[in-house]
């Protein structure tokens, strides 16, 4: 039958030859389109290492010197100070709440901001990658790894901030960051040099973290740097100190956020200080996907993805339609003589099949031509090209490529076969005297 | 013209005969025409003159300064947005119409609250010097604008959309009323027209406040602080005189600073200030990317109706045939192939035009960013977010027009010509 096939396509040719071009301009296409989307999907379908759902950052403003409601006399470094504690207090007392962090400047998960820095893991300071570094203040019960669910990479278990934690000058490290200097994870313990060779230790490595959805996840290290062991009173504390936090799982989320609008919004504010509300993190990160044009990208490559598609799909239907009609008189003879319905419909599935094949495979070679002579690494969100993880498909070229042309193949198949299936199954239902007849 | 009433007769009696042929065509070509046309109505917003940017075509953008050290040694830079100090020394440019600042929230939105209101609403906000309503036209429906001494003065006036006074005191007449933005009490000195939120990110708002009224000002010793730089030049001519003014006027200022240098991140011409990241501007790779785009929403569909013509044409040999015996010449019956096919694909282009009005209209909060590369000010805080000078004019309409010409001159041509190569006897029986 693979020979009756082949000779039915060459016979066909000029009419293949215009299903075959579409095939290969859209083998191309979707590569493009498939290739950015695929890679988004996948680096977002990473584990983020922290668990969103049930997190919510406290957003504080403070009233214009200009304003009515301004006080002079509550603005001075020692009690703005005591009216932020204070807030954190009332916060710390609200009964839904299981934990909390304050993180020092921006450094919260989705916060757009991003504070590089280095660590080495020997004082000969070798290495020059850069890392994420995540300061928060461990005062007034405040535990960041418990608020974000931070897990241990070695047993599993979510993290708390040991006690002594500020006083021995500690940070906790990623696990892939505890790979990148000292190639173990099991490093609790071991010492560690800033830039200025200052000693820390390290108190605990947690599993990857990804500070953004669409992003990979980055060398990260949580710490509580000199200046920021404490709560220092300054005029812009409401954005020097961010407040996120935590609550029960068993807390009903839309009824919390009523009732913290409706009740303790009104309650939270301190001198000049005063509350806009609480955002819930997911909606920051959605916010950040939108802002960073993330959301964008993946949007674009959809729609262009899916015009590929209905076009393939159309210029099939279209083509064996006609193909089909055109052929009733041959497909009467078959059918008179006893082939079953299935036996013709496949063979013009074949007939696609083969014609999708060969548009696919030329289609590669000249998308591996092209990637070849452009180079194979994307960037990807400040990761230097030596900082990815050759753990995920993405990053490793010829996965990546073999990967994304076996989903462009599969995707392009499929939507050819539905695209065959429907007009041939309708020209084999006639009966086989009415396609002679109407011959 | 006859001729033509008679191609079209006989071809709206083939759409009833083959009405899956003709549905199939019909929605290919519509799909490419939704798309074609979606894509032109996001680059008429983005670069035709509108509401309240009637002057784009002699607009330029600063968006950011960089500063770096002179000595050699150092690799340090600090990039920002530009401050009022370079909007101040750019004003004095001979070339240069008007020029202004403008602070926009990217990272969190102002709240407002109407002064007998108890609850507060986020508000889009920008934050300008007096020449703002110079360089954009906005049409004060109420009131009048802020001015330079209201600059100098610090003072609490607000020029509020029709939609924000709407929605804060369900009037547009709220001269003299005052609002509460952010903790600090204003008074509404103007209300203008709404403007569409796909517009640009220095015009789209819901509240406009002098600058200076706002604590949190950034003014620093040299170039960079947190306002947007929108200059307008005497005429479009004119704008390469403002840009070598400029870059004069910045090596100036390098050589007067020991210690560091200032480079300014554009300025560019409006369209070309969409397209920039960073220090990154590449023209023609904008211009050959929105062409392969351009190219794959035609070529894609045309290859596929070429398809269909060449297996349709196969059907319609015997009929070509006779006419032929009877005289007829190639370029009499390629151009009623072309008048029949013309037809289907202005069906066509109707139902492209319904299908990218469906798809403007439900993604209208993010469909006119679909095409930036990297940081994209959300558009969800504004009430009206397309207009209807945005979605009807006659520039679209031409440009979809043409597009439905070139489809049909395509996606027919070749397979028609190769059609009627064939000689009589062929084409009176094609089974042969």
């Amino acid at each position: 039958m693979f020979r009756t096939t082949l000779k039915q396509i060459w016979n066909q040719r000029r009419q293949n030859g215009w299903i075959f071009f579409e095939l290969l301009f859209v083998g191309v296409f979707l590569w493009i389109v498939m290739d950015p989307l695929c890679v988004q999907i996948a680096n977002k379908n990473i584990d983020r290492g922290y668990e969103q759902d049930g997190m919510y950052i406290l957003k504080m403003a403070k009233y214009s010197q200009t304003s009515p409601k301004y006080s002079i006399e509550m603005d001075n470094d020692t009690l703005v100070k005591l009216q932020y504690l204070d807030i954190i207090r009332e916060m710390r007392n609200i009964p839904e709440i299981e934990s909390f962090a304050i993180a020092y400047g921006s450094a919260y998960a989705n916060s757009g901001s991003f504070n590089g820095g280095q660590l080495f893991a020997d004082s000969a300071i070798s290495s020059n990658k850069n890392i994420q570094f995540y300061y928060f203040v461990p005062v007034e019960g405040g535990d960041i790894l418990k608020t974000y669910r931070l897990k241990d990479a070695n047993t599993g278990e979510i993290m708390t901030i040991a006690p002594d934690f500020a006083s021995r000058n500690m940070v906790y490290i990623s696990e892939n960051l505890a790979k990148m200097i000292y190639g173990r994870t099991d490093v609790k313990g071991e010492r560690c040099f800033d830039y200025k060779k200052n000693v820390q230790e390290i108190a605990g490595v947690f599993k990857d973290f990804k500070d953004r959805d669409y992003n990979q996840p980055y060398p990260t290290v949580f710490t509580s740097a000199d200046f920021c062991n404490e709560i220092k009173g300054n005029f812009f504390m409401h954005w020097s100190y961010t407040f996120t936090f935590r609550v029960k799982d068993d807390v009903n989320k839309a009824a919390f956020e009523k009732r913290f609008e409706n009740e303790i919004k009104p309650k939270l504010g301190r001198g000049n200080y005063y509350c806009l509300g609480i955002e819930r993190l997911d909606i920051t990160a959605h916010n950040m996907a939108e802002l960073f044009g993330e959301l964008n990208s993946t949007r674009r490559n959809t729609i262009f993805a899916i015009f590929g598609l209905m076009c393939v799909f159309l210029g099939m239907v279209g083509t064996f339609w006609v193909r089909a009609n055109a052929r009733r008189q041959e497909i009467g003879i078959m059918r008179s003589i006893g082939a079953s319905k299935w036996r013709i419909t496949n063979q013009f599935l074949t007939e696609s099949t083969i014609l999708v094949t060969m548009a696919v495979t030329i289609s590669t070679i000249i998308m591996a031509h092209y990637i070849y002579s452009n180079g194979f690494f994307a960037h990807i969100a400040m990761l230097s090209k030596d900082m990815l993880n050759p753990e995920y498909w993405q990053n490793n070229p010829l996965e990546h490529f073999s990967i994304i042309s076996i989903i462009v193949y599969i995707v392009l198949l499929i939507t050819s076969l539905i695209g065959t299936y429907i007009p041939v199954s309708r020209a084999t239902r006639e009966l086989p005297a009415d396609a002679l007849h109407n011959e | 013209m006859n001729k033509i009433t008679l191609y079209i007769k006989q071809a709206w009696m083939m759409i009833r005969q083959n009405k899956l042929f003709s549905g199939i065509y019909i929605t290919g070509t519509g799909l490419s025409i939704a798309l074609t046309m979606t894509l032109f109505v996001i680059l008429y917003i983005k670069f035709a003159p509108l509401y309240p940017e009637y002057k784009r075509d002699r607009t330029l953008i600063i968006d950011s300064v960089e500063k770096t050290e002179k000595d050699s040694t150092s690799n340090n830079f600090w990039q920002s947005t530009p401050n009022f100090h370079l909007v101040s020394m750019i004003r004095q440019l001979p070339s240069v119409d008007a020029v202004t600042g403008i602070i926009a929230d990217y990272w969190s939105f102002s709240t407002v609250e109407a002064s007998n209101a108890h609850t507060s609403t986020p508000i889009v906000l920008k934050r300008t010097d007096a020449a703002y309503w110079k360089v954009y036209d906005f049409e004060f429906v109420n009131g009048k604008p802020y001015n330079d001494s209201d600059i100098q003065s610090k003072s609490k006036n607000v020029v509020v959309s029709q939609s924000c006074a709407k929605r804060l005191f369900m009037t547009e007449d709220v001269i003299n009323k005052t609002i509460s933005i952010s903790g600090s009490e204003y008074k509404i000195i103007g209300v203008v027209k709404d403007v569409a939120a796909v517009m640009d990110n220095k015009t789209a708002a819901d509240a406009w406040v002098p600058y200076t009224s706002s604590d949190y000002t950034n003014v620093t010793s040299d170039l960079r602080g947190d306002c947007e730089i929108a200059i307008t030049a005497k005429s479009a001519t004119e704008i390469d005189a403002v840009k070598s003014e400029i870059a004069e006027m910045i090596h100036k200022y390098n050589q007067q600073d020991k210690l560091y240098n200032h480079q300014l991140l554009g300025p560019d011409i409006f369209w070309a200030s969409i397209f920039r990241q960073g220090k990154r501007l590449n023209e023609k790779e904008v211009f050959l990317k929105y062409s392969y785009i351009l190219f794959a929403l035609l070529i894609i569909p045309a290859l596929n109706l070429s398809g269909m013509i060449s297996s349709r044409m196969n059907k319609r040999l015997p009929e070509l045939g006779i006419r032929k015996t009877y005289g007829a010449t190639n370029i009499k019956l390629l151009s009623q192939i072309l008048w029949e096919n013309f037809l289907l694909t202005i069906i066509g282009g109707l139902v492209g035009i319904i299908i990218s009005y469906a798809i403007l209209l439900c993604g209208s909060n993010w469909i006119t960013n679909i095409l930036n590369e990297g940081f994209t000010e959300s558009i969800q805080l504004l009430s009206d977010n397309l207009s209807i000078e945005m979605l009807f004019n006659w520039w679209v309409f031409a440009a979809v027009l043409t597009i439905s010409f070139i489809l049909n001159i395509v996606s027919a041509l070749i397979p028609a010509s190769i059609s009627l190569r064939q000689t009589i006897i062929n084409s009176l029986n094609p089974k042969q």
